[in-house]
């Protein structure tokens, strides 16, 4: 069924039709439709789940985490500084194997106070073990929350779906919502094999010594690794049912290449029609949609631009101290692997559009044309003052 | 269980939970303080002027069991269906749970655990072969017989008039109906195996072992007491119980604890070891041993077992498991045989938690392994 429908609204219709059991979260500004969307659904008892109002996003975590060890399906929603809030326990969710999926509406951490778009909170949150996927338009949210809870189920880990603050989450666009009985196909009840269970009783998330540490965290890395492989499965089952793929890394004219712009999130269909331009200008260019952060595809990413000479990497955040942090990723992704040259360039970040001319010029000056910006380190800071 | 062995990767729990059984972790090894269960004693009981186990008893009422609430009482009072009428019941002004909402009505319970059918289970030592004579039927002699039968002695009760029962004989009949009376006066007797002779003539005493002249029966210097005093003519020395004064019928409890006293120094000089021991008991409880959070308010009850059910407890452990529950590695238990709860210290670590949560403050921290 075709609807017209904005980012958070699909975030929660997704939901329901994931037939998540349990909710658990905190409104914030740009994720709060989702969360009042969802109230209403399980209100109404358009879906079957279990509402838990916290207070605070902690909290919110906390509960997803305890319903996840039942064995329920357990979604939550929030933005920036809730994420943040949330930091001690995404670990937990994570080093507990509990395939929880989160809606993350990319907003600016302050201060300076801003509600727009950053997609600081969530990359700093790389480490906690969470796979984190991140949207380039409406049909991608709908689409990647069946595949994150496919995933996550299989591999006991947790998913984060970052939207773009605004530019996704107050976005309407057309898109196609399948039937509940399509998505029952692809996404069966989620039954684990280890769950809290008194009749079986068990301690969740205990203590564990110096003998067995270190190999538990190995398996949790090899596990982690492997879900390049897995999501790349799941989205090829999903593409081979509803005819959309929604990969790790998604390109755009890559075959022959020689300048590949990077982004990440909805910047990927500017970076197309600038690739695009380029092109008619005799440009080599292509873009490649790095949907998958958490865990680096580091395979897909390799192989999509083993011809490229020039990445141009958009990074909409940046790690103090150091550079962008989606081009900080991919150099050492392609660290003694490729020749190419990264050029990171930072912006679009505080509500600042990323418009396809931008992108344009930032791949003309990676390839030597005028400069765009204010070089600082190892990044290009576009439209900051002099 | 033993510890299991785990020898590759993917042996590993996906998640990090403990594997099987964890008893193996013996982490009572790591305690420092271990949790006693140290009753304290209950102000009611602390009160009564034979201090009888009002709490336990109270318990056995709440529990359905009166059969067990009466053993309890018989323990200590040869007539609880008495003292459950005329007591000045001094426990009920001391009642704690006057500080949540109403004081539990205790002289109702005691009397509600004296009308259990059947005899209660109470142990009678071996034939000791000595006779005893006790001369007067007040209270103060009936318990003196009724221990010092309990003890194995054969003993007889001697009283001159019509009916046993001494001053009791002259309550209001509506605090103490006389059938009511004989009924108590008659289990005492069956209980204890003491044979009881009304309208008894002197001269009856050659051969005792040992006589008792219960003086407190009566008015001092009437003529029941000289009818009692005459019944001991032709025995042995005998052993007195008097009360300057003598009791009122409100004073009974008194008048069987000095019964009970005369029975222990009976069996002293019949060269036999006492009948009746007080066990030790903890400092009295007060309202800072209980967390009164933990009560419902709940509203006084005509009915025994609704009204026994609203007792606090205090300080005595009342298998409640609170602390069964509050306890994080399952370390409480309770004991279904011995109706106890046990500490399992292979594996309590000492946290305190169980002790914090009493309710009742019966559980102690002590510093022992």
């Amino acid at each position: 069924m075709k609807k017209v429908i904005m980012g958070t609204e699909t975030a929660a219709l997704a939901a329901v039709l994931a037939r998540v059991q349990v909710v658990a979260a905190y409104p914030i500004t740009p994720q709060t439709v989702t969360v009042e969307e969802l109230s209403d659904y399980i209100g109404k008892g358009e879906l079957d789940a279990e509402y838990i109002t916290v207070e605070s996003e902690h909290s919110a975590m906390a509960a997803c985490v305890g319903a996840s060890a039942t064995g329920s399906r357990a979604f939550t929603a929030t933005s920036s500084q809730g994420l943040a809030l949330m930091h001690e326990m995404l670990h937990h969710a994570a080093g507990g194997r509990l395939p929880i999926v989160m809606l993350n509406a990319n907003r600016a951490l302050s201060p300076p106070w801003n509600l727009y778009c950053d997609h600081t909170d969530s990359l700093s949150q790389r480490d906690t073990g969470w796979i984190q996927y991140y949207c380039c338009d409406v049909q991608d949210v709908m689409d990647s929350t069946f595949i994150a809870y496919r995933v996550a189920e299989k591999v006991m880990l947790p998913v984060m779906i970052n939207l773009d603050g605004f530019y996704l989450t107050h976005t309407s666009e057309i898109i196609d919502v399948p039937d509940q009985e399509e998505v029952d196909r692809y996404l069966p009840p989620y039954d684990p094999a280890d769950k809290v269970d008194v009749d079986n009783p068990s301690t969740y998330g205990c203590v564990c010594g110096a003998d067995l540490f270190s190999s538990l965290k190995y398996r949790r890395q090899m596990e982690t690794l492997a879900v390049e492989q897995a999501w790349q499965e799941a989205s090829d089952e999903f593409a081979a049912q509803f005819g959309r793929s929604h990969a790790p890394v998604q390109g755009h004219n890559l075959d022959d290449a020689e300048v590949v712009i990077v982004t990440i999130g909805t910047a990927g269909g500017a970076a197309q029609l600038a690739a695009d331009a380029l092109r008619k200008q005799g440009v080599a260019a292509g873009s490649l949609n790095l949907a998958m952060v958490r865990p680096f595809p580091h395979q897909s990413f390799r192989r999509a631009v083993s011809g490229a000479k020039h990445l141009v990497v958009l990074d909409r955040d940046v790690s103090y101290g150091g550079e962008g942090i989606v081009a900080q990723e991919i150099k050492s992704c392609l660290y003694g692997k490729s020749s190419a040259q990264v050029h990171g360039f930072i912006a679009g970040v505080g509500g600042m559009d990323i418009t396809e001319e931008l992108l344009a010029d930032m791949a003309r000056e990676a390839l030597g044309g005028q400069k765009q910006g204010l070089e600082l380190g190892d990044s290009i800071w576009i439209k900051v003052l002099p | 269980m033993a510890k299991k062995q785990i020898d590759s990767i993917m042996q590993l729990p996906v998640m990090p939970l403990t594997i099987e059984d964890m008893t193996w972790n013996k982490t009572g090894t790591w305690r420092l303080l271990t949790p006693v269960q140290q009753d304290k004693t209950a102000p009611c009981r602390a009160a009564c002027p034979l201090g009888q186990p009002v709490p336990q008893m109270i318990h056995q009422l709440a529990e359905g069991e009166p059969a067990a609430g009466l053993a309890l009482l018989m323990a200590y009072n040869p007539m609880p269906g008495v003292t459950g009428r005329l007591c000045y019941h001094p426990c009920q002004a001391k009642c704690l749970r006057k500080e949540l909402d109403q004081g539990i009505a205790i002289q109702s319970l005691e009397k509600s655990a004296s009308q259990a059918e059947g005899a209660p289970a109470l142990e009678r030592r071996a034939d000791t072969g000595k006779l005893v004579a006790v001369c007067g039927s007040g209270p103060a002699g009936l318990a003196a017989a009724y221990f010092l039968g309990l003890a194995g002695n054969t003993v007889t009760v001697l009283e001159p008039g019509q009916v046993a029962g001494g001053f009791l004989t002259q309550a209001k009949a509506g605090q103490l109906a006389p059938e009511v009376l004989a009924k108590e006066i008659e289990r005492l007797a069956q209980v204890a195996g003491v044979q009881i002779k009304t309208q008894a003539a002197p001269n009856f005493l050659a051969g005792m072992d040992l006589v008792l002249v219960d003086e407190s029966a009566c008015a001092p210097d009437s003529a029941e007491a000289q009818a009692v005093s005459a019944l001991a003519k032709g025995g042995p020395e005998p052993l007195v119980l008097s009360a300057e004064g003598g009791f009122k019928a409100s004073q009974v409890a008194h008048a069987l604890a000095l019964g009970r006293e005369a029975a222990n120094q009976a069996q002293e000089a019949l060269g036999l070891p006492a009948i009746f021991a007080q066990p030790e008991l903890g400092p009295v409880a007060t309202v800072d041993d209980l967390t009164l959070g933990f009560f419902a308010p709940a509203e006084a009850s005509e009915q025994a077992q609704e009204e026994a059910a609203r007792c606090l407890s205090c300080g005595t452990c009342n298998l409640c498991q609170q602390c069964a529950l509050s306890c994080p590695d399952a370390c409480c238990n309770l004991n279904e045989a011995g109706g106890t709860i046990e500490i399992d210290l292979y594996h309590c670590k000492g946290c305190g938690i169980c002790s914090y949560e009493c309710p009742r403050g019966a559980l102690v921290m002590e510093n022992q392994p």
